[in-house]
C-alpha cells in the first residue's frame, strides 16, 4: 500500500530541527559562514528520537538472524517514513531469539502506540499509529500468543 | 477539527456496515464456509464502532450524520473470492479513515483511533490482506 510518508518539512518542525520560520530560507549547510538557525523546543523532537532510534535497533538486531529479512525490510520501510537513516551493518551482534524477537515486537509496537497518542503533531501521529499497526500485522505477532 | 473527522469516519463506518450485511448476506449460499462467520464478525465489530462514533459526534457538539439509504456495491458478488476482495477493500477504507481520524484529534478520541486502526489492519488479514508496514496512509479516504 503505497502512501504518503511524513514530509520532510514536516519531520523537520516535529525533529526541532528549525523553526518553521527558519525553514524556508535556512541554511542547513555547517560550512556555510551564515548565522545558524535556532533550532526549537518541539515536544515531538524526543518522540521522533526515540522512534528513530527504536527501529534501528530492531533491525540491528534482527539483521543477522534466519528467517527475519522480512520482518527487517518492513521496519526500514517504516524508518524511512521517519526520515531515519538505517544503521550501519558492522559485522556480527547478538541476535535475537524467537521469543525475544516476539518480545521486542511487541514492545515495539505498544511503544510506537503510546508515541502516537502522545504526539503533538497529528500528522506524525497518523505515521505513528501506522507503524504501530504495521508491526501488529507481521506474522512473528499473529502467530504468538 | 474533530467533529468534520468525527463525521467522516461516523460516514464511513455506515458504509461499512451496509457492506458487511450485504455480503454476509451474498455468503449465506456458501453453507460451511469460514468467510460467514469472518463476515459476521465484521459485521458487528463495525457495528460497535458506528454507534460509538455516533456518541462521539454528539458529544463534540455534532449532530451525527445519517447513514445514507443504500450504497454502491459490486455487481458481482457471488464467488468467496469476489465477496472477500470486497470485504478486504472495505477494511482498507476504513484503515485510511481511521488514519485521518488519528490525525485530526487528540487526547482519548485519538488513543481510540490509534487502537482502532490497528485492530482494522489486522481485521484485512481475515480476508486475504498482506501484512504491511503501513506508514504513510493516506491521509484522506482510500479510493477504490
Amino acid at each position: 500500500m503505497s502512501g504518503s510518508p511524513l514530509s520532510r518539512r514536516g519531520l523537520l518542525l516535529s525533529a526541532g530541527v528549525v523553526t518553521a520560520a527558519g525553514l524556508a530560507g535556512c541554511d542547513l549547510d555547517p560550512t556555510s559562514s551564515g548565522p545558524a538557525a535556532e533550532p526549537s523546543a518541539d515536544p515531538d523532537e524526543a518522540i521522533v528520537t526515540a522512534a528513530r532510534a527504536e527501529l534501528s535497533d530492531l533491525i540491528t538486531r534482527l539483521g543477522t538472524g534466519t528467517g527475519t529479512a522480512a520482518l527487517v525490510a518492513v521496519h526500514r520501510i517504516q524508518l524511512a517514513a521517519l526520515q531515519g537513516e538505517p544503521p550501519a551493518t558492522t559485522g556480527r551482534s547478538r541476535t535475537l531469539s524467537r521469543t525475544r524477537t516476539v518480545v521486542r515486537e511487541r514492545r515495539a509496537a505498544e511503544r510506537f502506540t503510546r508515541w502516537a497518542s502522545a504526539s503533538e503533531s497529528g500528522d506524525l501521529a497518523r505515521v505513528l499509529a501506522s507503524i504501530a499497526a504495521g508491526i501488529r500485522m507481521q506474522p512473528v505477532l499473529r502467530g504468538a500468543s | 477539527m474533530e467533529v468534520p473527522a468525527l463525521q467522516r469516519t461516523l460516514a464511513a463506518e455506515h458504509t461499512a456496515v451496509f457492506a458487511f450485511g450485504v455480503l454476509g448476506g451474498r455468503a449465506a449460499v456458501l453453507g460451511q464456509s469460514p468467510l460467514r462467520p469472518a463476515l459476521a464478525a465484521a459485521y458487528d465489530v463495525h457495528l460497535v464502532r458506528r454507534n460509538r462514533l455516533r456518541i462521539l459526534v454528539t458529544g463534540a457538539g455534532g449532530d451525527p450524520v445519517a447513514a445514507e439509504p443504500a450504497y454502491d456495491m459490486p455487481r458481482e458478488l457471488t464467488t468467496p473470492a469476489q465477496i472477500t476482495a470486497e470485504a478486504l477493500r472495505v477494511e482498507r477504507a476504513c484503515v485510511s479513515t481511521y488514519a485521518a481520524l488519528v490525525a485530526a484529534t487528540t487526547g482519548t478520541d485519538r488513543a481510540w483511533a490509534v487502537e482502532t486502526l490497528s485492530a482494522g489492519a489486522l481485521a484485512e488479514l481475515a480476508f486475504g490482506g498482506l501484512p504491511l508496514p503501513l506508514p504513510g496512509l493516506p491521509a484522506g479516504f482510500a479510493r477504490g
